[in-house]
């Protein structure tokens, strides 16, 4: 896997530990049912990446993707490197 | 209708200008209701002394407007609810609910896209950048395509997302203005577009009050389908009132979508209204309370609590012993009214209420922490604790020990 997506998992999954109170052993492969996010949590989320990351993405994208993997994944196809 | 605000100007090109009730909004909109100039409020007072009784909409309008003034302010007349609701009620309501909640939705879209484009200058103060109203013209447009199978205007689907998800294009946002359900009755446009009486002039203080008049909407039409279930249970048919609850999970659910487009408003544009908003609270929201009471009575700490305090009437009704799902549901349950299979399906519908009504709290819950941090509630509550503890609340607390 590369440094990149490596990278962006991390900062993400600090950031949703830190601002979503989800359990400190959430992994980049928690789904989201698995921490309770639900719709507004998705829009929140991809409201705090597009500032980020200066890139466009959909909550609808962000379900898809189905976790803190998923997103880095979808967030490199975008072409963002890291923040 | 009166000539009101002398000095109020003429804004929007599709604004009818000879219609003072519009140019007064305009004015509000410009300089914000809680900094009206003293001679417009002077103006205002005597143009309501001198008409008054002559127009229903006039006297309701001026009423919200000279909240403050009157020393009446409150969530009622900041939404404005006067002006708006009067076309939900009556005997042959002009609308349903659901499709003022679409009007209302469309008009905060058009509001973002004309000011997307320079095509107004109302509310100016921290416009929203152009990535954030495509955000917000997204999940609005969403919600609007996720009530009905057609786009609005029978525009298809697909096309009405693609062309959200580039307003900045200006093709684009001229397709979506042409394609945003409007009212065609004169008398429901005009309610609609003098209903944004903001306190400041901060661009999303509309979306603030298009939201929460949106829910308003939503807690009328759980108003009816909560009557129409009790009806169901009282006259035994269970299939009725299984209907009526389930579709009321539904609404709530759908509804819970508005949190998301509410989600883009600016925090720091909030934290600077509500500093004019204080007493001006959805805690004061008569329908929604008449929801929850139609649901069931609540416990006596609730009654006798904040969330009831503020509404009185409904205090008072609800120590009455009023008609409630809860109350039918024991007697229907007492009178053996239904079958094994229906009363599976009728207990399944009422879980399935509570559930939703669980998650719109959790959701409410959620934006408000973030919204708001530590301050108090404008509803004179302590804030986000208050919503913290009324989330161990239930709808239907009483029903559970019938089973
Ligand atoms: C920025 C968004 C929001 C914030 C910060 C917020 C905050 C609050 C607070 C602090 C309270 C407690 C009462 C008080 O002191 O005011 C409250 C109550 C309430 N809010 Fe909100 N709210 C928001 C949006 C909404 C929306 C969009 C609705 C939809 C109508 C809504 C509906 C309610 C209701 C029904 C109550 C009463 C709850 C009860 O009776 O226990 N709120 N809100």
């Amino acid at each position: 896997m590369s440094m990149t997506i490596l990278l962006l998992e991390r900062q993400i999954l600090d950031h949703i530990v830190e601002k979503f109170a989800v359990p400190d052993d959430t992994t980049p492969g928690t789904g989201w049912e698995d921490f309770g996010f639900d719709s507004l949590a998705l829009v929140e989320l991809s409201l705090v990446l597009e500032k980020k990351y200066a890139v466009q993405v959909d909550d609808v994208e962000l379900k898809e993707a189905s976790n803190v993997a998923g997103i880095a994944a979808l967030l490199v196809s975008k072409g963002v490197s890291s923040a | 209708m009166p000539e009101t605000a002398s000095d109020a100007k003429t804004g929007g090109a599709d604004l009818d200008a000879g219609f003072s009730c519009l140019r007064t909004t305009e004015h509000v909109q410009r300089v914000g209701k809680h900094f009206l100039d003293a001679g417009v409020v002077s103006d205002l007072v005597a143009a309501r002394a001198k008409w008054a009784g002559t127009d229903k909409l006039a006297d309701a309008y001026l009423d919200c407007l000279l909240d403050k003034y009157d020393g009446t302010y409150s969530y009622t007349t900041y939404l404005a609810l006067p002006v708006l609701m009067p076309v939900l009620s009556g005997p042959r309501p002009r609308l349903r609910a659901g499709d003022l909640t679409a009007y209302l939705m469309a008009d905060l879209l058009r509001f973002e896209l004309r000011a997307l484009h320079g095509l107004h200058d109302l509310m100016p103060d921290g416009r929203p950048s152009p990535a954030m109203v495509r955000k917000r013209v997204t999940l609005g447009v969403r919600f609007l395509l996720s009530r009905s199978s057609a786009g609005p205007g029978g525009t298809d689907q697909a096309d009405l997302m693609a062309l959200a998800r580039a307003p900045q294009n200006l093709e684009n946002a001229r397709q979506l203005l042409a394609a945003l359900p409007r009212s065609h009755d004169p008398d429901t446009a005009m309610r609609i577009s003098a209903s944004v009486l903001p306190v400041d002039v901060l661009h999303d203080e509309y979306l603030f009050i298009r939201v929460l008049q949106s829910y308003e909407t939503v807690f009328t039409a759980l108003v009816g389908l909560l009557q129409t279930a009790v009806r169901g249970l009282m006259t035994g048919r269970a299939e009725t009132a299984r209907e009526a609850l389930t579709e009321a999970a539904d609404c709530i659910l759908l509804a819970g979508r508005l949190f998301s487009v509410l989600a883009t408003m600016s925090a720091e544009a909030f934290r600077r209204f509500r500093t004019f908003t204080e007493g001006a609270s959805a805690i004061q929201s008569e329908h929604y309370k008449r929801f929850e009471l139609l649901c069931g009575v609540p416990r006596p700490e609730r009654l006798g609590s904040a969330a009831f305090d503020n509404v009185p009437s409904l205090q008072t009704e609800a120590r009455e012993n009023p008609d409630t799902v809860t109350h039918a549901y024991h007697r229907a349950r007492a009178d053996k009214l239904f079958t094994t299979a229906e009363w599976e399906d009728l207990d399944n519908a009422v879980d399935g209420l509570e559930k939703a009504h669980q998650q719109w709290k959790t959701t409410h819950f959620r934006l408000a922490s973030r919204m708001l941090g530590g301050s108090p509630g404008t509803g004179y509550t302590e804030g986000v604790p208050y919503l913290e503890h009324v989330l161990d609340n239930r709808l239907f607390w009483a029903v559970r020990g019938d089973r």
